[in-house]
């Protein structure tokens, strides 16, 4: 199924989706589209637990 | 001197009823994309410029022109054809290369305006903020153009950009695309990347430059095929003497990506007409932006009617299948599939195994297609309506369908894997060599009798309620 993770932003809990890459690179973070907040996806725990997560294979170079 | 705004003007003169001319005030915070949502529902597709887009009350100098590849009517106009023939067409075009002809930057419109370094400001442009999710303004009638650092040819593509600061634009390399293996070459040298965007040109430079050519082939040679003539090109600001931009467009963006640097980009609603996440993804830092004085920006309605891809698409495929199968009589890529995943293809069924010789070929012209469906000559590819009647009923489950599993395809589907996916043929033709049942058919002389055509033309037509469904 598709690779899609919704993300509850920690800040106006609005929420929105992101790729699993979010999960598996070091140092990555998300913004919310709606109040631009920043914020790695372990500042929203309820992410961590969606289905699909962790069976990212990162490609290198190519942004995916 | 081939443009956008020359185009606009000439097609003008020639359709006048096909450029409508917005003289309100609009938003390009949604408004733009509501308008244009509901054209579309009323199946009309005119070239839209809008004269006065604003945002948080602020008026920009710029108009917006959008729908220019939206009618298939207009792209075979543009490749004087008629729209049952424009992958043929295309093709055909796309044979013809030139080489770009270089240009003095006092003889490119697009330099009329020249702002370096921290003149440069993206926030000047009317770019929309198309549907809900999206995290602000978005380039979507861009074209990247890079350079390969083995062979410095360049590479030209349409990428989104997410314009999130006066001089940064974050960029979804699509996974697979050339541009983002030219990244990659780079990334793998530790070295930044020199890239522009460029952003409305001649509708046919557009469709030349859309085309899926081999890696290492350039756009640039593409575009001066459709255009009958040398694109013209002319070096860059900030980038080098051999950063070559086109000469006659609207709008240059220059810029450097960073190497081994990402940053988070959307969600954006895509040509899915599904948001796509938001991904870790490279930008831009901007060096320069040129444009021409009075400049219209170009925006390309993602995820409504927009055929660039899919003329494209029909193009290719119409190459890849006539290869194998000469009998191939047309093909279309209908917006249905999104203008990209589902490929009809109509053939004369003249040898045995043609039919599932051209979907093998459909299937595998563009990573992009997923589904390809093959129909006999009887059938109107172009009417959905006798496209599901032939799935109906000459398709069978157990010997008419191709799979293949674990396929490179496209990333933004959201029934994809990452990047792979399952691509599907069907053959819907009828057996080969085999009797078939006969379609209904009314003799002709009842169908067109004097009686006939009388009782036709005295029943109430307005009065009688239409279908909706």
């Amino acid at each position: 199924m598709a690779q899609v993770i919704y993300v509850p932003c920690p800040e106006c809990r609005r929420q929105f989706y992101v790729g699993p890459e979010f999960f598996s690179i070091p140092d990555s973070y998300c913004h919310c589209p709606y109040c631009g907040k920043e914020f790695s996806v372990c500042e929203s725990p309820e992410a961590s637990r969606s289905p699909g997560v962790g069976t990212y294979k990162k490609r290198p170079g190519t942004g995916a | 001197m081939e443009g956008l705004r020359s185009f606009i003007e000439a097609y003008e003169r020639s359709c006048p009823g096909d450029v409508v001319h917005i003289k309100e005030k609009i938003d390009a915070r949604y408004e733009i994309t509501a308008l244009i949502q509901e054209i579309e529902r009323a199946n009309k597709f005119p070239i839209l410029v809008f004269d006065r887009v604003c945002s948080n009350g602020r008026k920009f100098d710029f108009k917006l022109a959008t729908l220019i590849h939206s009618s298939r009517k207009r792209i075979a106009f543009l490749l004087n054809t008629s729209p049952q023939q424009i992958g043929n067409a295309y093709n055909e075009r796309l044979q013809k290369r030139f080489p770009p002809e270089v240009v003095p930057k006092k003889a490119a419109p697009v330099k009329q305006v020249v702002r370096r370094g921290a003149e440069a400001d993206l926030t000047a442009f009317p770019a929309p903020i198309h549907h809900e999710m999206d995290p602000g303004p978005y380039i979507t009638g861009g074209f990247l153009t890079c350079y390969d650092p083995d062979t410095g040819i360049e590479n030209s593509a349409i990428h989104r950009g997410w314009i999130k600061e006066k001089d940064e634009v974050r960029v979804y390399l699509t996974p697979a695309t050339h541009n983002a293996i030219i990244l990659a070459k780079h990334e793998q040298r530790g070295q930044d990347m020199r890239a522009a965007f460029w952003i409305g040109h001649h509708p046919l430079v557009v469709l030349g430059c859309e085309a899926a050519i081999p890696f290492g082939d350039s756009h640039y040679a593409t575009a001066g095929g459709f255009l009958g003539k040398p694109l013209r090109v002319t070096p860059s600001e900030t980038l080098g003497e051999d950063f070559l931009v086109p000469a006659d467009a609207e709008v240059v963006i220059e810029g450097i990506v960073p190497h081994g640097q990402r940053r988070p980009e959307g969600p954006f609603g895509e040509y899915t007409r599904y948001s796509g996440p938001q991904k870790w993804n490279p930008f831009i830092k901007v060096t320069a932006v040129t444009h021409r004085k009075d400049a219209y920006w170009e925006s390309v309605p993602v995820g409504h009617a927009h055929w660039v891809s899919s003329v494209a698409r029909e193009g290719m495929a119409f190459e890849a299948i006539r290869r194998v199968v000469p009998t191939v009589r047309s093909v279309y890529v209908p917006m249905s599939g999104c203008g990209v995943f589902h490929l009809y293809i109509q053939i004369q069924n003249a040898v045995e195994g043609s039919a599932r010789t051209a979907l093998v070929a459909g299937l595998l012209s563009h990573y992009l297609v997923k589904h390809a469906f093959v129909f006999d000559e009887d059938v109107d590819i172009f009417d959905e309506r006798e496209v599901l009647h032939a799935l109906a009923t000459r398709f069978r489950g157990d010997k008419d369908l191709i799979v293949i599993p674990g396929i490179t395809g496209p990333a933004l589907d959201p029934s994809a894997e990452g990047i792979l996916t399952t691509k599907v043929g069907f053959d819907c033709t009828k057996p080969f060599g085999e009797p078939f049942a006969r379609t209904l058919s009314i003799p002709d002389e009842v169908r067109k009798s004097p009686k006939l055509q009388e009782i036709l033309g005295s029943l109430p037509w307005k009065e009688m309620p239409e279908e909706s469904g």
